[in-house]
């Protein structure tokens, strides 16, 4: 007996032992990851690139009106920086580093046009600094009809340094815009917000600015988050199960409210707000084929606190749907007034199409019940083929411009062997004039563009350009991918076509990596928003943003991409794979 | 091992008590009255969990006197409780099994012990016929410290069927829905000095069902639209054999089986496809020699060899996908007892490969496991402690377990477990491209660590068991979002699953049997990034149940089934989701001709409410079916047998 319970004691010391070893070398603890460049800053994940409370480590805080930017050499830690302010005519900044602290040079009473002791004035007591002509400051005795925020000369609408009151900052990545329900002088929104799909969703801020545009720190945006909307001070976020609602003013979730759709892969937003009688958001959900109707109040708004901190929502509600069918896929649409022109992509591959490879017009007098008022076909198009044999073609988007609506047609073909699509030629822009019935056919289509395949494959996406008022063409081009690793390899010919009035080409722009290669995913042309004369340009390769400024005569000119000057695109996404989906502009 | 030690100890007693009463004589003879002495049940087999796993939770499953009722391998397993089956709809149709909120790449599926699962890989349960199968034996809980990598959240050990318990000769043929039929016929006895069976099957449907396609449902006052169920067909056909001898004091076993299938792959709701295309073959032998010593050792030897292919074909693989594995061992297994200890040590030493256009990967597969069954307090507590070794290609792993079993007066007992559990990256994950999932080579393999505990009844008329379980599992493999089109496999997460079980079976009197099961099950992400983790995981759902009575003579049953889960989510942050549904199930067999041959007719009518459901990928399900049955059989099974006793008076 004695031995049986020696012998007992000794196995389950032994079996202690293994299981003790076992446990406190093995088991995992329960831990929030951090992944896609960022870093756990108090159980947050934060963008140590391009967090200015945690700029290059964890708690970092950048000096008022200063901002985060991301180092040149791609890697993950950012450094605060002056922002780089209005160039002056004789090629200086408007915003300096005077004594430490940044400086506006053009309002700051204590260095007025210039840091103090360096060119600049400390006004007398009883002076404002304001600007002057030049763009520079200047010490004055009254601010007339701009505001006086201690010594300084502001417009509280426009100002992102005391915007809509004085010492009010916009945080990074959002400017000052004049209040869209009139309620303040001026409230921080971003200029145009990026969705970007990663492992995770995010949607992040862009500050646009003739000189250095800056994106901000992202926040969480559903999964995989593909289309956004704009509906009062409440952004839309289209993404996987319910449409997402975040407050423009910064990106705080809405909650608890979140309009019970159930999109499986959301591709579009409309947001119709021309009837005093209410709002209406039309989300166009690609997998799941369907079109979803909601309707709200006319003037709604996402910044209404609840009792409980939160934050009340847009007031939307189910209002009715359109089911497209089986492998569809429908795309970004145009509006006519009370119809709209939806492209369907269609299944993949080719026979699994459906009832694709067309545009359909619905009625939508009626939101609540969609009607079908015709089809075009636009398999009967006349693409061309480099080699003379059949296209698989595919409408990707619709936009009304001038007065017709065109579609973008991408040009494809499956190659039998590898089961790949190529491109089988030139991607073609079809017009429809919406005053001619369609016939299921080609009935109503006016005209054919057909785009230089010379430097655009795969055309995507349209923008209206608005200094020329031609027209954007984004193409995403034909991309090599690893075939183990599925990294991008190369990307031949994708670009962003400027169009004039005429649809001819004037210019073309494409997306490159640094020269003397250095390692960089090449990028691929995405989605385009435009934003004061500039066009955002999204990477769906590695989550970037370029910005190209936009020329008098339909010039496409780098801003903000890689440059011989060491210059780096904007990365409001999380680096490594990520995919910019959506871009769109604050108004 | 420990069962048939128990077995022998009460059958001895029995078989004295009739040599007893065969020994009383009297000067005039007596006759007595027939007795029926049913012949013992074939001990069950050393991989089998209720020996290799004394104190595991394992469950059951008797598919004899169901065939004509449960229409799938996946069908039948979903009646275990901690499992969830999904199924890609219609027959034929693909089928895998989670246990305990495992990935269903986290259940290791034997045949006969024979592992169906390439290392790595999911088992596609719906690739083994029913017509072959006499029950199926579910262990779940981590259980890599007996039978090695996959088995994380556990083992299905389907077992085929035997001589004893098939008769002579049988065949069934069956009909319904969806132009679907099925058929096998078959002969066990006295074969070559032995004993053997055969088992030839065949089965087709054209899985046309109608169904509601409602994108909007929930979402808008829309009408839905009814479809049909496009390229969802499947044939397959395939056979069994098996040969047993006694050579010279040792039980030699040969088995031999093979299946051919061929399958449209519909594909989901939304994009569906019209021509993807899979093509499977397997073809299993093993050969086992078996031999009781004197000295109450016994060793099982045992060489096992499986060849699969499996081609892809259509407009999703264009390019073709043809995969062909190959996978063979040899393990040895030997027990003995030494006083208080039922010692058992297994070793296997094997390879498998797989051939594919992306490349031909070969591993070799190695382990050693011991076990000690302990007996204490006069066998009234068992402690098995247990470990495991295993070599599969590059990756390593040690499993140990500890389990307890203690015996209750009135029936009752307890069991409590606790152990790890390993899978290592698959071939596909590693090394083999397929669309747009892509590989890594730097995958670990994922682990867990299990504990449970039940409480346990089998009494004359009825049996139960009620536990509770918690699982951590780590270093989960999952695929994430590659842009712009890909996906690629990583070790990003970790999660838990807990929850409780429980099943009873009750047979009050002849003509009435019941049995249910119900699992509540809770998962967490408890490693991952900020979208993901605290959230639920997809494709578990939280109640998962099922309920069955049966009544009436031999000659006529008539039933009634209810199985249905609850809500579960599809993506990991919670946002997407499928409606739970309830299905019920009714039946009636009717003994026809109840003689030498034995004739049954049957009826089963299935989903009986006409419920929409879907699968967890979100491919439709079939509405209310029909099938019929008509099953013969020529003389009685083994398990019917009986032995006349008569003495002169």
């Amino acid at each position: 007996m004695k031995d049986a319970k020696r012998g007992l004691l000794l196995t389950l010391a032994a079996v202690a032992l293994v299981f003790g070893l076992g446990l406190s070398g093995c088991l995992q603890t329960s831990a929030l990851e951090c992944m896609g460049g960022t870093t756990e800053c108090n159980v947050t994940c934060v963008y140590l690139s391009v967090d200015p409370f945690n700029c290059g480590g964890c708690g970092n805080a950048c000096q008022p009106r200063a901002i985060c930017v991301a180092p040149t050499d791609g890697g993950n830690l950012g450094a605060c920086e002056c922002p780089v302010g209005n160039p002056l005519p004789d090629g200086g900044q408007t915003i300096l580093l005077c004594d430490g602290a940044c400086s506006d040079i053009t309002t700051d009473p204590n260095n007025c046009g210039g840091c103090a002791g360096a060119g600049g004035t400390v006004c007398s007591s009883g002076q404002v600094c304001a600007p002057t002509d030049a763009g520079s400051g200047a010490c004055e005795t009254s601010c007339g009809t701009a505001t006086e925020c201690n010594g300084a000369c502001v417009t509280l609408s426009t100002d992102p340094n005391n915007c809509g009151a004085c010492g009010n900052i916009c945080p990074q990545g959002y400017d000052c815009h004049a209040t869209p329900n009139g309620t303040a002088p001026g409230t921080c929104l971003p200029d145009a917000v990026v969705a970007c799909i990663s492992n995770t969703g995010t949607v992040a801020p862009i500050f646009d600015s003739p000189v250095q545009p800056v994106a901000g720190p992202g926040v969480p945006g559903g999964t995989v988050p593909e289309a956004l909307g704009i509906l009062g001070d409440g952004l839309l976020v289209g993404a996987e199960g319910p449409l997402g609602e975040l407050a423009l003013e910064n990106l705080s979730l809405v909650s608890p409210e979140a309009p019970p759709i159930n999109a499986s892969g959301p591709t579009f937003i409309e947001v119709d707000t021309r009837s005093d009688a209410g709002s209406w958001v039309y989300v166009v959900d690609g997998t799941g084929n369907t079109l979803i109707v909601l309707t709200g109040p006319p003037s709604a708004s996402a910044q209404v606190l609840l009792p409980d901190g939160g934050l009340q929502g847009l007031g939307l509600v189910l209002d009715g749907g359109f089911i497209f069918g089986q492998n569809t896929d429908p795309q970004p649409y145009a509006r006519v007034n009370n119809e709209i022109f939806v492209p369907l992509y269609g299944g993949y591959p080719p026979n699994q199409m459906g009832n694709g490879g067309t545009v359909v017009r619905l009625d939508v007098t009626n939101p609540s019940v969609p009607v079908v008022v015709g089809t075009y076909d636009m398999k009967l198009a006349p693409l061309q083929t480099f080699d003379g044999g059949l296209s698989d073609p595919r409408p990707s988007q619709a936009l009304l411009h001038e007065g017709l609506v065109y579609v973008v047609l991408q040009n494809l073909v499956v190659d039998p062997d590898t089961g790949d699509y190529d491109s089988a030629g030139p991607s073609m822009l079809v017009k429809i004039d919406p005053t001619q019935p369609p016939d299921g056919g080609l009935g109503g289509v006016s005209q054919y563009v057909t785009l230089d395949a010379g430097v655009c494959l795969n055309a995507g996406a349209m923008a209206e350009n608005s200094v020329t008022g031609g027209l954007l063409v984004s193409c995403f081009g034909q991309a090599q991918f690893d075939p183990s690793t599925f990294a991008t390899l190369s990307v031949d010919r994708s670009a962003v076509l400027s169009l004039d009035v005429n649809d001819v080409l004037l210019a073309s722009w494409s997306p490159q990596c640094p020269a003397g290669g250095a390692a960089c995913t090449p990028p691929i042309a995405g989605p385009l928003a435009l934003v004061n004369g500039r066009v955002y340009v999204g990477d769906s390769s590695s989550g970037r943003v370029f910005v190209v400024s936009l020329g008098a005569i339909g010039q496409l000119t780098q801003l903000v991409g890689y440059g011989p000057d060491g210059g780096v695109p904007l990365q409001p996404c999380p680096t490594g794979i990520s995919d910019v989906s959506a871009i769109i502009t604050v108004p | 091992m420990a069962f048939w030690r128990w077995a022998r100890r009460g059958l001895g007693p029995a078989l004295g008590v009739v040599s007893l009463a065969w020994g009383q004589s009297s000067s005039e003879p007596v006759l007595l009255a027939p007795v029926n002495v049913p012949l013992p049940s074939a001990p069950p087999a050393p991989e089998s969990p209720t020996v290799r796993d004394p104190t595991g939770q394992t469950s059951v499953v008797d598919i004899s006197g169901r065939r004509a009722e449960v229409l799938s391998t996946g069908a039948l397993l979903s009646q275990v409780p901690g499992a969830v089956v999904d199924s890609s709809g219609g027959l034929g149709q693909s089928e895998s099994i989670s246990l305990r909120g495992a990935p269903n790449t986290g259940v290791l599926v034997l045949l006969d012990g024979i592992p169906l699962n390439g290392p790595g890989d999911i088992a596609d349960v719906s690739l083994i016929p029913l017509s072959i199968l006499g029950r199926a034996e579910v262990l779940r809980g981590s259980a890599s410290s007996r039978y090695g990598p996959l088995a994380t959240g556990g083992v299905v050990n389907l077992v085929t069927r035997t001589v004893g318990d098939a008769p002579p000769t049988f065949a069934d043929v069956s009909g319904g829905s969806f132009g679907s039929w099925r058929g096998s016929l078959g002969a066990a006895g006295p074969n070559l000095g032995g004993s053997g069976l055969f088992v030839l099957h065949a089965a087709h449907s054209d899985g046309d069902f109608t169904y509601l396609y409602e994108p909007l449902l929930g979402e808008a006052p829309s009408v839905g639209q009814e479809l049909r169920r496009m390229n969802n067909q499947s044939t397959s056909g395939g056979g069994l054999l098996k040969q047993g001898w006694d050579v010279s004091g040792w039980a030699v076993d040969a088995l031999l089986e093979g299946n051919l299938l061929s399958r449209g792959l519909a594909g989901t709701e939304d994009n569906p496809s019209s021509n993807d295309e899979q093509s499977t073959s397997r073809v299993l032998a093993s050969v086992r020699a078996q031999h009781s010593f004197s000295n109450g050792a016994a060793l099982s030897l045992r060489l096992d060899a499986r060849r699969t292919t499996d081609d892809l074909s259509g407009g999703d693989f264009a390019k073709g996908e043809n995969d062909r594995l190959w996978q063979s061992g040899a393990t040895a297994d030997l027990s003995i007892t030494l006083g208080a200890h039922a010692l058992d040590a297994t070793a296997t030493a094997g390879f498998a490969r797989v051939s594919s256009t992306a490349g031909s990967p070969t591993w070799a597969l190695t382990s050693l496991a011991l076990q000690d069954e302990w007996l204490l307090w006069q066998g009234q507590v068992s402690l098995v402690p247990a470990v495991r070794v295993d070599q599969t290609g590059p990756f390593a792993a040690v499993s140990p377990k500890l389990g307890v079993s203690l015996g209750l007066p009135l029936g009752f007992s307890v069991r409590a477990n606790a152990g790890y559990g390993f899978r290592p990256p698959s071939f596909s994950e590693l090394y083999l491209p397929s669309g747009t999932l892509g590989v890594n080579a730097n995958l670990q393999p994922e682990r867990s660590f299990s504990a449970d505990g039940a409480l346990l009844y089998a009494g004359r008329w009825a049996a139960l068991s009620a536990g509770g379980f918690w699982t951590r599992y780590q270093n989960l493999i999952i695929y994430e979002y590659f842009p712009p089109f890909f996906a690629k496999p990583q070790n990003v997460s970790a999660a838990d699953a807990w929850g409780m079980e429980s099943e009873v079976r009750v047979r009050p009197w002849p003509w009435l049997e019941a049995s249910g099961n119900y699992t509540l099950q809770w998962t967490e992400d408890v490693r991952d990034v900020a979208p993901y983790f605290g959230r639920e995981l997809p494709y578990r759902p939280r109640q998962i149940g099922s309920a069955r009575v049966q009544a009436g003579p031999d000659w006529l049953h008539a039933r009634v089934e209810v199985e249905g889960r609850s809500m579960v989510t599809v993506n990991r942050s919670g946002s997407l989701s499928l409606p739970g549904h309830v299905f019920v199930n009714t039946g009636l067999d009717v003994v026809v001709l109840n003689r030498t041959p034995r004739l049954t007719a049957s009826v089963q009518l299935n989903n009986i409410l006409n419920v929409q459901g879907q699968d967890l990928d979100g491919y439709p399900l079939p509405g209310r079916a029909v099938f019929a049955t008509l099953a013969l059989a020529l003389g009685e099974s083994g398990a019917n047998s009986v032995r006349e006793s008569e003495a002169p008076r």
